[in-house]
């Protein structure tokens, strides 16, 4: 009141400052009697969850790490039980350890074709091109399509004898240079991680989400400093959008643990285990059912590492929702 | 729903797209990188529609329609796909929302960390829990049928949907569910009468997500069915591949199969990337 | 139609801060009933322990002369109007004032003539098949009100139903409301932080700071009689000035009058009375003998059209007071603010004789803040714990 006279017309309350700092504090604790649920409320609410969870995970997770230390076949029937001896036998096998590897091998090729070109092509699509809608389209569509069907298609067409990709190379006289994409190891390898690269979407999308929402005003003063496009994208944008790229990471080595399929329609693992991810190598032990103890090993270190980037990526959301 | 724009649908960046591109020659070079990743993202879905067409044209369209393949024709894959994708997202949108509202509205002692359980399941891979989902189902007695395939799917898209309920349900004001409460209604009638109505950006995101996961489910429906009348469009993949595979004469047919198996995804997809864009965004950027 | 009582309510969160502490309060049949206080004093909290919202660490609370403290809600026959109004977006207007009833189980005839009744009564049959979000601020303002209002409840509580309105809108809806209630006899609860709508709109005041009561009554009683200096503070705009006075044996000395007051006075640090003037009460020109008489020159003047606040450096020992407490007094001259009518911006820089009727003054004791009359010695740090009593008019020397 030393500047400023009094405003009479002012009707809002000119609390003192003692009172602000009490309704910071206030409203926090206030726990009304309408977020009680009671014990009726809890059932009702949240048993059809337990009752999945119960089944799916927790009685999943107790069979598996019940199974992973029996000799039992797929019948589940007269298991003896083994010690650790199935992960004995896991961790001395290099086509697991190999599978772990391709893992994250895959999972940083696509990580790294989101941060460059998955940004690219959000960031050039957001400043503005015609006929934007189709290039989504385009970009966004493999992604949201089975994976199955994606695989499947990459297979026939990369295919020795009539895939389109040797048909067109020797149709264009370059009959040298078309291979056996699927049958060579070193090539099928690289046609896997060209798949990871194109379903690219989802990071696509997350920055194109981001982009939507960010403050202009960093970018527009770089402009009025002379900055060029290529320099905005790589030296404003990019560091402003820290936290898509978190988003972006975490999703990708997620999905990677999840991308049984692209791997299962294309080379199945192979050639003889070049290209085996974690995904095919519990699917084919199960599946052939000789020792789903061994199986169940390697589910429960496949479990144990999901839950644990799951984990990592709630926490860092966690930070991120308190800062 | 902290993010709401959209991908397709954004169109109020209008300052940062004239500062981006200022000149001619740098509008040329973008749209001109953009149309050649353009053309490489299409090669494969060129190569199939191309491959479709060899030995027989447009007849290998029309014999995948009107025929069957090993026992079951495309149409009874699309109704099964269907089947289970509404039955999957049903089940997913009442679980889900039931305990979305629960977690954003309700306090008791232990919640964030049931939440927090609830989240870490986020991305257990369906390959690793094969083993007890073979004996679950078995006795269960749920082979060859749409709820034994439903249910793990569910199971995993729980955990998504669950986070997506909630985030949408912090943003509703708790003065609604006092107002209902001070009206006399229960916490399950406001649920259903305020809750749910006020929920419908939500449920709508979440049930197109839910029914376009199901539709990319392979391997509970590989796993689980026995009976070739329930192959589902996404493993019939492996199933005409089998049937269609053998002699050069069907490669055309086979990849015509591969269009055709693409269709009610397609269908799901672009009837409703609005919806979806919104709920991956969502699910993907807390904040 | 019934009153309220409220007996030693209070409120505690966490087992540590004291939300609502100890109020006793008693409502009469079709009272019109305003809590004001700045935010965060807990007359949001006390309305939502009325409304069975929170739940009550201590005290009681009867509805009607019945005891309500543990029933729910919806048993307590109250219907409350909210601050963003809560009015279901997908529901038309027509349905968001039925669903009450609906609720309740009324049958749909009865409930369609009694939602056309509270559309007739609010103005607001034209909008009965619209959306919430189709309407303007005012219209889902009155919606808000009728949802309230088609339960027929015998108490009416409104949270801060006002703040979201603008000015202009404001003014029309308060006297709307009052009309209205004045009219159903209704009896109503109301939660505010703008003084012009308690000064407006209320039977009773209760001014509210930190938890407590610190002065109930009319609208007028509170503003002419402050009951400590927090309320003589918060009520006002501007608020009253406050400088300090000597203590004599009989009572204080202002500039060579002397104040009789019937309570004793303690001291707190070097000023031994605070007194109290509201800036309407000065005017310029020569004092007569019964008057107080300061000096000073003006050293800024604001304009406002139809008067003009100066702000005095005036030869008075100022005193500092926030939230009620003193907190400290400046040796120099005090600023000091006068209220005049019309536009002086001429006045700018003048050196002035102002004059102010001793019978205006208002005197409180340093330490307490409690307003002198009453029980001025209670030794409680804090202004009023539990005022509920008027303060007795200071008679003038």
């Amino acid at each position: 009141m030393t500047d400023r006279l009094a405003d009479p017309a002012t009707t809002a309350d000119d609390g003192p400052d003692v009172t602000a700092v009490i309704e910071q504090q206030a409203p926090s604790r206030v726990r009304p009697l309408t977020r009680k649920p009671g014990a009726r409320g809890i059932v009702v609410f949240f048993g059809p969850l337990f009752v999945f969870y119960a089944v799916f995970y927790f009685f999943s997770v107790a069979f598996l790490a019940r199974t992973s230390f029996q000799d039992v076949s797929l019948s589940l029937r007269n298991a003896v039980s083994v010690g650790w001896d199935n992960y004995r036998l896991l961790l001395d096998d290099p086509r697991f350890i190999d599978a772990l590897r391709n893992n994250l091998v895959f999972a940083a090729a696509a990580i790294a074709a989101a941060m460059t070109i998955g940004f690219f092509i959000a960031v050039a699509l957001w400043s503005g091109v015609r006929g934007r809608a189709l290039f989504y389209a385009v970009f966004l569509l493999p992604s949201l399509m089975p994976i199955a069907l994606v695989a499947s298609v990459f297979r026939t067409m990369l295919e020795s004898r009539f895939g389109a990709v040797n048909e067109f190379l020797r149709s264009v006289g370059l009959e040298a240079l078309a291979q056996r994409w699927l049958i060579d190891p070193d090539l099928a390898y690289g046609v896997i991680v060209v798949m990871f690269v194109y379903l690219i979407g989802l990071p696509i999308l997350y920055y194109t989400s981001n982009l939507a929402v960010i403050n202009t005003s960093a970018l527009e003063s770089a402009v009025l400093d002379g900055a060029g496009p290529f320099r905005l994208m790589g030296g404003i944008l990019f560091p402003i959008m820290k936290n898509t790229h978190k988003t972006v990471t975490l999703s990708t080595v997620l999905i990677s643990f999840r991308a049984f399929d692209i791997v299962f329609f294309s080379t199945g693992g192979g050639p003889a285990g070049r290209t085996e991810i974690t995904g095919t190598y519990v699917y084919n032990f199960t599946t052939s059912g000789t020792n789903v103890g061994f199986a169940s090993a390697a589910a429960v270190i496949v479990l144990l590492i999901s839950l644990i980037v799951s984990a990592v990526q709630l926490r860092i959301y966690r930070r991120a929702g308190a800062s | 729903m902290a993010v709401d724009s959209t991908a397709v649908s954004s169109r109020s960046t209008g300052r940062a797209t004239d500062n981006l591109y200022r000149s001619r020659i740098d509008r040329l070079i973008m749209g001109s990188i953009l149309v050649a990743m353009g053309l490489l993202w299409v090669v494969p879905i060129a190569a199939a529609v191309d491959r479709a067409l060899v030995f027989n044209g447009w007849r290998n369209f029309s014999e995948v329609i009107s025929g069957d393949i090993g026992g079951i024709t495309i149409w009874r894959t699309y109704a099964n796909s269907f089947a289970i994708a509404l039955l999957h997202a049903a089940m997913v949108l009442v679980v889900a929302s039931l305990a979305g509202y629960g977690f954003a509205k309700f306090d008791f002692r232990g919640k964030e960390v049931m939440y927090y359980v609830t989240l870490v399941f986020l991305a257990v891979p369906a390959t690793s829990i094969l083993v007890p989902l073979f004996y679950i189902t078995r006795e269960l007695d749920l082979r060859d049928s749409y709820l034994g395939v439903a249910l793990p799917e569910a199971a995993l898209t729980l955990p998504f949907g669950v986070l997506l309920m909630r985030n949408f349900a912090e943003t509703i004001s708790d003065t609604y569910i006092e107002a209902a409460a001070i009206d006399g209604a229960s916490h399950f009638e406001i649920f259903r009468g305020v809750f749910l109505p006020m929920s419908r950006p939500a449920l709508l995101s979440l049930g197109t997500l839910s029914i376009m996961w199901s539709l990319q489910d392979f391997l509970f429906p590989s796993l689980f069915f026995t009976d070739a009348n329930k192959t589902t469009a996404a493993q019939a993949v492996l199933r005409f591949k089998e049937y269609l595979g053998a002699t050069p004469d069907d490669i055309g047919k086979y990849n015509a199969s591969l269009v055709l198996l693409a269709v009610p995804a397609l269908i799901v997809v672009i009837g409703g990337l609005r919806f979806i864009t919104r709920g991956l965004a969502a699910g993907g950027i807390k904040e | 139609m019934a009153g309220l009582v409220l007996e030693g309510l209070t409120k505690i969160y966490s087992g540590r801060v004291e939300s609502v502490s100890n109020v006793t309060l008693t409502v009469a049949d079709s009272e019109f009933l305003v809590l004001l206080g700045p935010s965060g004093c807990g007359k949001s909290t006390l309305l939502r322990m009325i409304a069975g919202l929170e739940t009550i660490t201590a005290g009681s609370l009867a509805i009607g002369g019945q005891a309500v403290g543990d029933v729910h809600p919806r048993d307590r026959d109250i219907a409350m109007v909210f601050q963003n109004y809560a009015l279901y977006p997908h529901m038309t207007v027509r349905k968001n004032l039925a669903y009450p009833l609906k609720l309740q189980k009324v049958p749909k005839a009865e409930r369609r003539a009694k939602v056309e009744r509270v559309a007739a009564l609010l103005e607001i049959e034209a909008e009965l098949d619209r959306r919430p979000d189709s309407l303007s601020g005012g219209q889902r303002q009155r919606v808000a009100m009728g949802r309230a209002l088609v339960r027929e409840p015998s108490v009416f509580l409104m949270d801060e139903p006002l703040s979201n309105l603008d000015a202009r809108l404001r003014m029309q809806m308060r006297s709307d409301i009052s009309a209205l209630q004045g009219k159903l006899g209704i009896t109503t609860v109301y939660v505010t932080h703008d003084q012009v709508e308690a000064m407006t709109m209320a039977d009773r005041i209760v001014v509210m700071n930190q938890g407590r009561v610190q002065q109930v009554g009319r609208p007028t009683e509170v503003y002419e009689h402050p009951a400590n200096l927090f309320v003589a503070g918060f009520i006002g705009s501007p608020p009253m000035n406050f400088f300090a006075a000597r203590r004599t044996d009989g009572g204080v000395a202002v500039r060579g009058h002397e104040i009789p007051v019937t309570g004793a006075l303690d001291p707190c640090g070097e000023i031994d009375a605070v007194v109290g003037i509201r800036p309407e009460e000065v005017s310029f020109g020569e004092p007569d003998p019964g008057e107080l008489s300061i000096t000073g020159f003006i050293a800024a003047v604001e304009t406002l059209g139809a008067e003009t606040l100066c702000r005095v450096e005036a030869d008075l020992t100022a005193v500092v007071v926030e939230a009620g407490v003193v907190t400290a007094s400046a040796a120099g001259p005090g600023s000091f603010l006068v209220r005049t009518p019309g536009n002086r911006d001429d006045l700018a820089g003048a050196q002035v004789q102002l004059r102010a009727p001793i019978g205006a003054l208002r005197v409180f004791d340093a330490a307490s803040g409690r307003a002198v009359g009453v029980d001025a010695c209670d030794g409680s740090a804090r202004p009023g714990a539990d005022d509920t009593g008027q303060p007795t008019v200071l008679s003038a020397g």
